[in-house]
């Protein structure tokens, strides 16, 4: 590591040094940490297995209200997931110059969030053992699992976006596994001698690997789109007050960015501090996405505000139940959205200041995330609590076994990022470099400061 | 003969008490669940006796509306079930397939009158009650949700026992344990597609709605209105 | 290596112990094909005719047994109570028969008296046990010998009357807590017949009830639900109309068009006052009555009546002269109005409403069924087999007296009105009982009164025995056929069995008065026995004449005026500010179904709660209180101290507490016990059996139980949200 408060143009060794100290040796506080986190994902895993064999009663769910904690977590975990993957993908596609260290960060987040809200519909199901019933596999009987159903519409969205996640960061990673298997010694060489495909480096590789990850960039935009329109039609198609409007599939998306970009902050800063990458993840990156959660944060407010007012100018009694529950026994969790999504952030995120402050952002971001688990609940259980029939209205409040589940949740993908920020380059190496590559340091006064003009070679822009 | 079932709910015989409610427990095995979980909102009665107050003092008024599953024409739990669970069958009905059943809840969502419970737990019967079981049906196991059937099963034995005899079902030979019954006679059942019975004549009552008829769901149970005043 | 040979012969050990290991889950106790115990087909379901005991109505039932259990219990359709129908309760005695706490055999007390502990003995020992105090007793002081039943009817209480009068004991107490006293009495000075009346709602046109309870829990309520059905729907151009007088909104009068509260305990006098707008604009049909009680009623001017009873004077004018014009009209008073200390003055004044309206033997009016029709070769014992419906209150008193003093030596002790319950507490019949030295109890289930004995018998449940019944309305002189549905369940014999069988021990009297060598021979002498017409009588579930004529109407001659009594209310009212309403319970009687799980978890018609009792507040009072819903309370009265949760009913006059009786129970088996404190500890201990009689005062008190209600307490006022 040079001395210097910037990364190093001129040595691929020591900028891969810098970037990958997420992969060194396990220190004691790692196993500490995977330890502590293990043992919260182990209780939850307890506790489903006990829910399994006792039944769904465990939980403080009831009629009416048939789905809660676990839809929520649910709805929230892939709508955090649509940070990484479409976000990347954007950027990449607009070529936008800061995205290259958040790349890799918010891609694996988006596959490690999706994962973990995948398990819970399977969680939720009364029947978990007998979830295979909605895979469409041959059977003697001929049946097949009804695609009339939003929710089948789900599991090949949640799917195919897994897949195709999975497979964009894989991809993505490829050359920076090429760069890790060059520079990185012992067991570590042999893992990603394997997992680099034999990657080169060549002006070929280069060129098909561009054209492969732009036609993936198009493509996954459309799938990740899909899959929160898909999830907000879970509610939106079914006969709820509340949940049956058109809104809501573009509401969702809206949500999942907004809630997605708030975690990428999350993940970055404590990236940042734990690997300290100070150097690669700057000032300009948070600020940027400070932008991009501001846009979101007017968006959801304005989406919020549209379903809000045709409600209430509406007055359909259906449905004005649910909102003026809002006012009733859901007051207190309406007020931490309202103030975490928008009445608070909203001010915050307009000033300069906050979001040039990673701790102040990362706190902004944190509040938003909070909001958006608020939302969703707000979402599902409300809706459900205030049913047509007034007479069996009944509200709930999770069980001990659901708060453990959730608990467990958040420790699950934690470890997993963990895991995987200890084995594979959690910074887009390559991507970081081709950004040195097309920008150059240049001096004013005492401050050295990045420049996209080449001061050297003009004549040479670009590469391949 | 086509077989079209509907139950008519005559508001103006109905007083609410009970023994349907009863009389479903015992004919189709529902667990009693115990005080502490029907605060927790999870009786597991098929049909419910909704009692809605209005007005006050001295005006206050008691409404019943017996609420068993409307087996709507046009189903909401039936398009959203992943696997088939519940579907229409050949009499029109909604019908719930247990083993099927995968516990997903969003049936018990979609449908507006709340009228689907779901099995949250193994219900046990202290022996001997278990003696009592109707052979006809099945215990429901944990996971699973399940409905008022209109008594398919005292459906099918009508059927049989006219087919065995060789003829057609006669009006009013099936009919589910709360029409059998119901004290007032409030419930009534029976094919509306043989005009001569006596649900076709009922149905044609001017008093006749359906509940939440906006929603499209074209149920199968037909309520009469409340009347007031002497006439007819 | 796994060779060829032994992968074979372990895949052969497998195949087989997997097969073995699931045989270990088969029925063991396989039903034989070839020769299938009696009446027992496969897959094939039977119906048997009986009766139902869990409230005195006395409906006909079928019971549907499918290999040797009963599976499920509906109404009789032929049966002229109830024509197929059937209440809540009455299907639920499925769960007595198969009820986990039911006794199963004979058992002796091994611990201290009222202690609960008890000793299984053998039917032998038991009946050993039986007959030496009884014949001690029989040759020493045969007048000590007291048998408290709850009514009995049909050749059951002709075996017990005659056991009692050939053992030398005039000492026979049947207790209901419901019997209708009241309306017997007024019915004799109005129509001049002791006896309850057939309203026949079915054909009339206006229908007046007085804290009627007729369609939940009152004489006969599935007969009279049906009625009401028809009254309001059978006909093509009529409905009947149902104005309903009474101090709480109770499940009767939500069924009402028009529902009037008024102050408890004034029912006669709203009443009266009607009969006095009647005479006064001269809308009666029956001119003779009304000319005589002219001069009564003017005392009773509507305006005086608001005053008394808080019932504005131009509701009675109005519904007076709609119930003039729209007849046939009938007025029905019910458990509220009877049960008040001055019950008989309002039930008469009620029954004179049917009488001004002339409707007496007509359609759609009152008529006193022919009950000796039914029994009338017994003479002067058809009373034992048909007797008037009376709670036995005078002679329950004289007998709790007559314990306390040690008159006597033997209690038997039998029937589902346990005493030790419906009484209250301030009588002291257990203490009273305690000084009893030898009691046995005949009974399916330990309560508080049963497990005060020193030998319990376990009697069949009304699905397992032999029987007859004649029900107190809509019957006609019909009677109902009782047979065991099932082979008995446990090892037990039924009362009048055991009766038969001591009385042919005693020899001499008891034995020439009960001849027989069992219960069914019994029946079988006095219905012509098998092959007879009893066999046929047996499938259709009795004898079921099909005459109305049988069917009397009132002698109108006599009409005398009712004069109220000065009976105060308990308690003063400042101190006690609400009148204390109590009811019996919709889904549990007057307690014996509270061991049901069915019943307990049937949502009470108007509170909607279950598994638990309340006291039934209007909400503005509570508000005065500083109460709100689900509160913990201490119902005070003169008399007792209970608690309960405080629920709303907007429809309950703003002076009174109600509360369902049926809970409270302490020694009824673990579905029974700790749900609610028992609401009779709070009647004092009166002349007269009055469950309208005291006021009480409620206290705000932490209790560590809810009150669970199946209604959404918002959304149980949001029906305009549905329709």
């Amino acid at each position: 590591m040079n001395g210097s408060d910037h990364l190093s143009r001129t040595d691929p060794g020591a900028l891969y040094r810098e970037l990958s100290r997420s992969n060194l040796p396990a220190t004691k506080k790692w196993w500490l940490g995977v330890g502590l986190l293990a043992i919260v994902a182990l209780w939850g895993i307890g506790c489903f297995v006990y829910m399994m064999k006792t039944g769904m009663g465990v939980t403080g769910l009831n009629r009416p209200v048939m789905w809660g904690s676990f839809i929520t977590s649910f709805v929230f975990w892939i709508g955090l997931s649509h940070s990484g993957t479409l976000i990347s993908a954007i950027l990449r596609l607009t070529n936008a110059t800061w995205r290259a260290p958040i790349l890799r960060g918010a891609e694996a987040l988006t596959a490690f969030t999706l994962m973990v809200g995948g398990l819970f519909p399977l969680i939720h199901i009364g029947r978990n053992w007998r979830f295979y019933y909605m895979i469409p596999y041959p059977n003697s009987r001929q049946l097949w699992p009804n695609l009339r159903s939003p929710l089948m519409w789900d599991a090949v969205a949640i799917n195919t976006y897994l897949l195709g996640s999975l497979t964009f960061l894989y991809f993505g990673m490829i050359p920076d596994l090429a760069i890790a298997r060059d520079h990185a010694t012992g067991w570590r060489k042999k893992f990603y001698n394997v997992l680099a495909l034999g990657f080169r480096g060549s002006h070929n590789e280069w060129r098909r690997y561009h054209v492969a990850s732009t036609i993936f960039a198009i493509l996954i935009i459309p799938v990740a789109v899909s899959v929160h329109s898909i999830v907000g039609w879970d509610f939106a198609m079914a006969k709820v007050p509340g949940w049956h409007s058109t809104i809501f599939a573009p509401y969702f998306v809206t949500g999942a960015i907004f809630s997605g970009i708030a975690a990428v902050v999350i993940v970055m800063a404590a990236l940042r501090k734990v690997f300290r990458l100070e150097r690669v993840l700057t000032v300009v990156q948070f600020e940027n996405l400070g932008k991009l959660l501001c846009t979101m944060s007017l968006l959801w407010g304005y989406f919020y505000f549209s379903d809000f007012l045709t409600v209430w100018y509406n007055r359909n009694p259906e449905e004005w139940e649910v909102f003026r529950s809002y006012a009733g026994d859901y007051l207190p969790l309406f007020l931490v959205m309202i103030g975490c999504n928008f009445v608070v952030s909203f001010p915050l995120l307009c000033m300069r200041r906050v979001r040039r402050s990673i701790p102040a952002l990362s706190f902004v971001s944190l509040l938003v995330v909070i909001g958006m688990y608020a939302e969703r609940f707000l979402i599902v259980v409300p809706s459900l609590a205030r049913r047509n029939d007034p007479f069996i209205w009944h509200n709930y409040f999770p069980s001990w076994v659901e708060f453990s589940i959730m608990a467990a949740a958040f420790a699950m993908f934690l470890l997993l990022y963990m895991i995987f920020a200890k084995l594979f380059p959690i910074m887009a190496i390559s991507d970081v470099q081709e950004h040195l590559f097309h920008t150059s340091d240049r001096k004013i006064g005492d401050v050295t400061v990045e420049s996209i003009a080449m001061p050297h070679d003009t004549g040479k822009g670009g590469h391949g | 003969m086509e077989i079209k079932w509907a139950m008519a709910i005559d508001l103006d015989r109905c007083t609410g008490c009970g023994a349907c409610v009863v009389a479903c427990v015992a004919e189709n095995n529902i667990p009693v669940v115990g005080e502490a979980e029907v605060e927790k909102g999870r009786l597991m009665q098929w049909i419910r006796v909704a009692r809605y107050w209005e007005g006050e003092y001295p005006e206050a008024q008691a409404v019943y509306l017996p609420v068993p599953c409307m087996q709507c024409e046009r189903a909401p739990c039936e398009t959203v079930c992943p696997v088939y669970a519940t579907y229409h069958n050949e009499d029109g009905l909604n019908a719930m397939v247990y083993n099927r059943c995968v516990g997903t809840r969003y049936c018990a969502n979609n449908c507006p009158y709340s009228v689907r419970v779901f099995n949250w737990f193994d219900h046990v019967w202290e022996k001997p009650l278990d003696e009592q079981l109707s052979p006809d049906l099945t215990t429901r196991s944990r996971g699973v949700m399940e409905k008022c059937t209109f008594c398919i099963q005292r459906i099918r034995r009508a059927k049989e026992t006219a087919a065995e005899e060789g003829r057609e079902i006669r009006d009013g030979e099936a009919v589910p344990a709360c029409v059998q019954t119901c004290p007032p006679g409030a419930l009534l059942f029976g094919n509306v597609a043989d005009p001569h019975s006596e649900i076709a004549r009922k149905l044609k009552d001017p008093r006749r709605f359906r509940l939440m008829e906006h929603l499209g769901t074209e149920p199968r149970v037909v309520y009469l209105k409340r009347q007031k005043g002497a006439g007819r | 290596m796994l060779h060829r040979r032994q992968f074979l012969k372990l895949g052969g050990a497998t195949a087989f112990a997997t097969l073995f290991g699931g045989c270990d889950k088969m029925q063991r106790t396989l039903i034989p094909f070839v020769i299938p115990p009696e009446n027992t087909t496969l897959g094939e379901a039977l119906w048997y005719a009986s009766v139902c005991g869990q409230c005195p109505a006395g409906c006909g039932i079928v019971v549907r047994v499918s290999e040797g259990r009963a599976k499920k219990i509906e109404g009789n359709p032929r049966h002229p109570v109830n024509r197929g129908r059937l209440c809540a309760r009455g299907q639920a005695a499925l769960q007595a028969l198969y009820h986990p706490e039911r006794l199963s055999r004979p058992m002796k007390l091994s611990g201290t008296r009222g202690s609960g502990t008890y000793a299984p003995i053998s039917w032998e020992e038991a009946l050993s046990l039986l007959m030496v105090p009884l014949k001690k007793v029989q040759a020493e002081a045969p007048a000590s010998l007291l048998m408290l039943t709850e009514p009995m009817r049909g050749h059951a209480g002709l075996v017990a009357g005659r056991f009692m009068k050939a053992f030398g004991s005039k000492h026979r107490v049947a207790w209901d807590p419901f019997g209708a006293d009241a309306m017997l009495s007024a019915n004799a000075a109005i129509h001049g017949i002791r006896d309850l009346p057939e309203h026949d709602l079915a054909n009339a046109r206006y229908l007046l009830s007085f804290s009627g309870d007729f369609l939940e829990t009152g004489i006969s309520p599935v007969h009279y639900a049906r009625a009401y059905g028809r009254m309001r729907g059978d006909r093509e151009t009529i409905r009947g109309k149902f104005v309903h007088f009474g101090p709480r909104l109770s499940m009767t009068a939500a069924a009402a068009d028009l529902f009037l509260p008024c102050t408890p305990g004034t029912e006669g006098i709203v009443a009266l006052g009607i009969a006095h707008v009647m005479v006064r604009d001269r809308l009666t049909a029956a001119s003779a009555v009304a000319g005589r009680l002219a001069d009564d009623l003017s005392a009773y001017p509507p305006e005086a009546v608001e005053r008394l009873t808080g019932v504005h004077a131009h509701d009675i004018a109005a519904v007076a002269e709609e119930f003039a014009r729209n007849q046939p009209g009938i007025a029905i008073p019910g458990t509220g109005a009877a049960t008040g200390p001055d019950g008989a003055f309002h039930c008469a004044g009620v029954a004179l409403l049917n009488a001004l309206a002339g409707n007496a033997g007509k359609p759609g009016g009152v008529s006193f069924p022919n009950r000796a029709l039914a029994f009338a070769r017994y003479g002067s014992e058809a009373a034992l087999l048909a007797p008037a419906p009376e709670s036995g209150y005078a002679a329950m008193r004289d007998a709790i007296d007559k314990m306390r003093g040690g008159a006597f030596r033997i209690a038997i002790l039998s029937g589902a009105t346990n005493p030790a319950f419906t009484l209250p507490p301030s009588l002291k019949f257990s203490e009273a009982l305690s000084k009893v030295p030898f009691i046995a109890a005949f009974a399916s289930f330990l309560d508080e009164t049963t497990s005060q004995a020193d030998l319990v018998l376990p009697v069949p449940t009304a699905l397992e025995a032999w029987g007859d019944d004649l029900a107190p309305v809509g019957h006609s002189g019909a009677v109902t056929l009782c047979q065991p549905v099932v082979v008995p369940f446990h090892d037990t014999r039924s009362m009048p069995d055991v009766l038969i069988a001591a009385a042919g021990e005693l020899g001499g009297k008891p034995a020439k008065a009960l001849p027989w060598g069992s219960f069914k021979e019994c029946l079988d002498k006095a219905y012509g026995g098998p092959g007879g017409q009893m066999e046929i009588a047996l499938q259709r579930g009795g004898f079921f004449g099909e005459s109305s004529s049988q069917r009397s109407g009132a002698r109108t001659g006599t009409v005398a005026f009712p004069k109220g009594t000065e009976r105060p209310i308990d308690g003063d009212p400042k101190a006690f500010p609400l009148a204390l309403h109590l009811y019996p319970s919709v889904t549990l009687y007057d307690g014996r179904g509270a061991n049901l799980p069915w019943l307990q978890e049937m949502p009470d018609p108007v509170t909607t709660a279950v598994w638990r009792n309340w006291v039934e507040v209007n909400p503005k009072t509570a508000a005065g209180l500083g109460l709100s819903e689900g509160d913990g309370v201490t119902v005070t009265s003169p008399s007792g101290k209970i608690t309960a949760h405080v629920t709303f009913n907007p429809g309950i006059a703003p002076d009174v507490a109600a509360m369902p009786l049926g809970q409270g129970h302490t020694r009824y088996g673990k579905t029974a016990n700790g749900r609610g404190e028992n609401p009779f500890a709070l009647l004092p201990a009166g002349e007269t059996y009055a469950l309208q009689a005291t006021r009480v005062s409620l206290t705000k008190t932490k209790l560590p139980t809810r009150l669970v209600r199946f209604a959404h307490p918002e959304g149980q006022w949001k029906i305009s949200n549905l329709m």
